[in-house]
Order: C-alpha cells, then structure tokens, then sequence
C-alpha cells in the first residue's frame, strides 16, 4: 500500500521542531539583558569603559616639561586614606563626620563630571613596591566589589626623592635609598556598570 | 461522480509552511551575522597601546630626571655615569615587577654613547634633535621673558633663531662655529615686546646646546634645554604581542 503519510509525519515533525526552535530562540532573546550579562553587547561595554578611563587618566597624566602631572600631584598629597562616594563627595570611610575628611584633588573632580555623572561605579587603587621586592597596595577610593565585567585601567607614575613622596603618606618608602629613584606607583582606576 | 481524495494538498501546505519559516530563519541569522560584524567592539584597539605610550613616557622622564640628577651642582662628575647606569638599572628592575603584575614583560635599555665619549655628539637644533627631525619649530609661545644661551659646535648657514610677536619678528643668525652666545631678556625686549615665540629656523643645519629659561605671559616659569639625544630601547611583551621600540630621547628637558 502506497501513500504519503508517512511523508507527510515526517514534514509534519519538521515543522513542529522548527517551531519549537524558535519559540526558544526568542524566549531566550527576549531574557533582560543587563550590562553585566556576559555577551558580545558585553564585550562593547567593557571598551566603552576602558576608552573612557584611559581618557580620564590621559588627561590628568598630561604635563609639560618641568612639572609634575596633576595626577602625580594627586598620589604626592594623598593621606593614604580610603575614601567612599556618599552620593555628593567623597568622604573619608569610618571618619566621615567632618567635612575637611573630604577627598577633594583633580581626579575627583574629573570624576565628578565624568563617572558620577554617567553613573559608573568606580574604584581608585594604588600598588607601589617594598623594599624587599613585594608589592603593596592601598585602596584610595573604594566603592564595594567590582563585578565580574570591570575593566582597570592603569597608569604608572615614578616618583623621586625631589618629590618629597611620604610628606602625606607615611606608607609610601623608598626603594633606593642610593639613587633619586624613589618608588614607581601603579594607578589603577577600576570601572564597572551597576 | 467519484470524490477524489487524498493529501498532496496538505503536503504542498506544509512544505510552503516550512519553506517560509526557513526564511525567516534564514534572513534573522543574516542580520545577526551583519550585526556582530559591524560592531564597534573592538572600537578602543589593543589596550597594551595604553602600557606602550605610558612606559615610553616614564622611561623618557626617567632618563631626564637620571641626567639632571647626575649632573647638577654638587654631585660628583668623575661619578656621573656610573651614577646615571645606577638609577637607570635600579628603575628598570623594579619597572619590570610592577609589569609583571599585570602579566606584561618589559625591558629597558639605553645608549648614552653621544654623552659619554671622549668627544661628545651633539645633537642637531632640530625638534627630535636628529638630523631628519622638524628643522623649523617653535619651543614655546607666549614668553613674557626668557635668558637664551646657545653653544653652537658645528654649523652650514643658514641657521637662526627667531623671535616673534604678533607684529613684529626678530631673527638671530648663526654663521660660524664653535661659538657660545648668550642672549638675555632685556636683548630680546628691545628687539621684540612680549608675548612672542621662540622658534629655531633650519635647525638641521647647526648642532650643539642649548639652554632657555624665563617665564610666560601668565607668570609661569619654564625651562627648555638640550644637552643631548640619549637613545632608549623599550622592549614590552604580553603573550600575545611584542614591541621593541627605540626613542631618541633630549635630555636634560
């Protein structure tokens, strides 16, 4: 007996997989997709972040000859303190009752009308060397844990004994004590989307 | 009359079914396709171009401040380049272990050949201090007042140094060498009312030192000066890429 039932099943079947297909297809399209969801639309993210913090660290690094960089400006007066964004300024953490505990310098003024604005969380950390060759590392701005998605963007600053490095920061030493070399800080600034 | 029936309708409905569902399958894989193409992903470039600018920068400022270093009043000048290798050995190691954090190799060396020889090289007059740099070039805009002294060693006229303001242009020539000039502000403020520029005209044709220091127009000193050009080899490795770039480098600004 000849028919096509069985083509037709078969057909029938097809369609139906197909069907299903793409019913999951869009279910899993249509799955709310945040900035921190691993994806290619991530990975674009994640650049927009480093372009806009080397833009930020470029533009303090900038000096002309003879002159320290505001950015190095900032490391030589910081306290060695840790600072955390309140919603208005930054305020020194575990101190904040008094406002000359703020951190004010050229890099929270960029990030004032940079990262807050666009509303970007951020941290600021500084490593710089021991002398018995390790590395330590402070925390200058400290807004929780990163996700898994932030990006670091470093910069690396030397300092000298004309700079007068630990005049603020008693952790900041000197690693060669025979030469002008003082310490040579990693800058990072640490970025990531809420 | 006999009803005919069997199922090629339904099959042909079927198949125009599936035939149009692959289209649309077709046609949505496309796009995703076309999107992912032309992304802007990839839009900030490789970031250890940010490592490679800013190591160029350090190591530039390093060389600099080792030269000023060993070769400012009161340090010993029998000592000064074993005191310059010093510093420079001292930050290049270090360097390295910061770079390491971040799983990036670097490397420094430098050439002081035009500086510590029995008959030192001079560098030419030109931006870079090469023969092939930018021979006509301004060093800086805006001066209120400036003490410019140039020790010329060797020379093919014309070369000259020119003092401008907006009305007016001053230009100092240069014909023979070795000669040592110095030209100081109340020289200049006959000749030229500030603000001008300062600017060297066929730089490539002279080459010694140079030293000017003054202020500008807003009250803020500066200083430009070249002894030298020292040569730097930056090598900088990842895992995946390599770059080994050799700089001139003016010291000592």
């Amino acid at each position: 007996m000849f028919d096509e039932k069985g083509q037709m099943h078969t057909l029938e079947g097809v369609a139906a997989a197909t069907i299903m297909l793409l019913v999951i297809v869009y279910a899993i399209d249509a799955t709310s997709m945040t900035p921190l969801t691993s994806s290619t639309a991530n990975v674009h993210v994640e650049t927009e972040l480093q372009v806009l913090g080397q833009d930020i660290l470029g533009a303090l690094d900038y000096t002309e000859p003879g002159y320290n960089s505001n950015l190095k400006n900032d490391v030589l007066i910081w306290n060695g303190k840790e600072y955390i964004w309140n919603g208005t300024k930054y305020m020194e953490r575990g101190n904040a009752a008094y406002p000359q505990n703020n951190l004010s310098n050229n890099l929270t003024n960029y990030l004032n009308s940079t990262l807050v604005m666009q509303g970007i969380a951020h941290s600021v950390e500084l490593t710089y060397l021991t002398t018995n060759g390790t590395l330590f590392t402070q925390k200058m701005i400290y807004n929780g844990n990163p996700s898994d998605n932030a990006v670091i963007v470093s910069r690396k600053i030397v300092l000298h004994n004309s700079d007068n490095p630990n005049k603020n920061n008693g952790l900041l030493i000197d690693i060669d004590p025979s030469s002008d070399l003082y310490n040579i800080v990693d800058f990072k600034l640490i970025l990531w989307r809420m | 009359m006999r009803i005919i029936k069997n199922e090629r309708a339904q099959f042909m409905l079927l198949a125009g079914f599936i035939i149009s569902i692959g289209l649309v399958i077709t046609t949505v894989m496309l796009n995703n396709i076309i999107f992912e193409g032309n992304m802007a992903g990839e839009a900030g470039g490789d970031p250890v171009k940010y490592d490679v600018v800013n190591l160029m920068r350090i190591s530039e400022d390093e060389m600099k401040s080792s030269y000023r270093n060993v070769t400012s009043t009161g340090q010993n000048a029998t000592l000064k380049f074993s005191n310059f290798t010093r510093q420079m050995q001292n930050f290049n190691g270090n360097l390295s272990r910061i770079y390491a954090l971040h799983g990036t190799g670097v490397n420094i060396s430098w050439d002081i050949s035009n500086w510590n020889n029995t008959s030192p090289l001079y560098a030419n007059f030109t931006e870079n201090g090469t023969a092939n740099g930018a021979t006509n070039w301004t060093l800086i805009e805006n001066v209120k007042y400036s003490n410019i002294t140039v020790n010329i060693t060797s020379i093919s006229s014309p070369f000259n140094i020119s003092i401008t303001n907006s009305t007016k242009s001053w230009q100092i020539n240069f014909t023979t060498a070795p000669q040592n000039r110095t030209i100081n502000s109340s020289q200049i403020t006959v000749n030229v009312t500030w603000p001008y520029s300062i600017s060297f005209i066929n730089g490539a044709n002279a080459s010694g030192k140079f030293n000017i220091t003054g202020s500008t127009s807003n009250n803020r000193p500066f200083t430009r000066a070249r002894d030298h050009i020292l040569n730097a080899t930056i090598i900088i490795f990842t895992s995946n890429m390599r770059a080994n770039i050799t700089i001139p480098i003016s010291v000592p600004w």
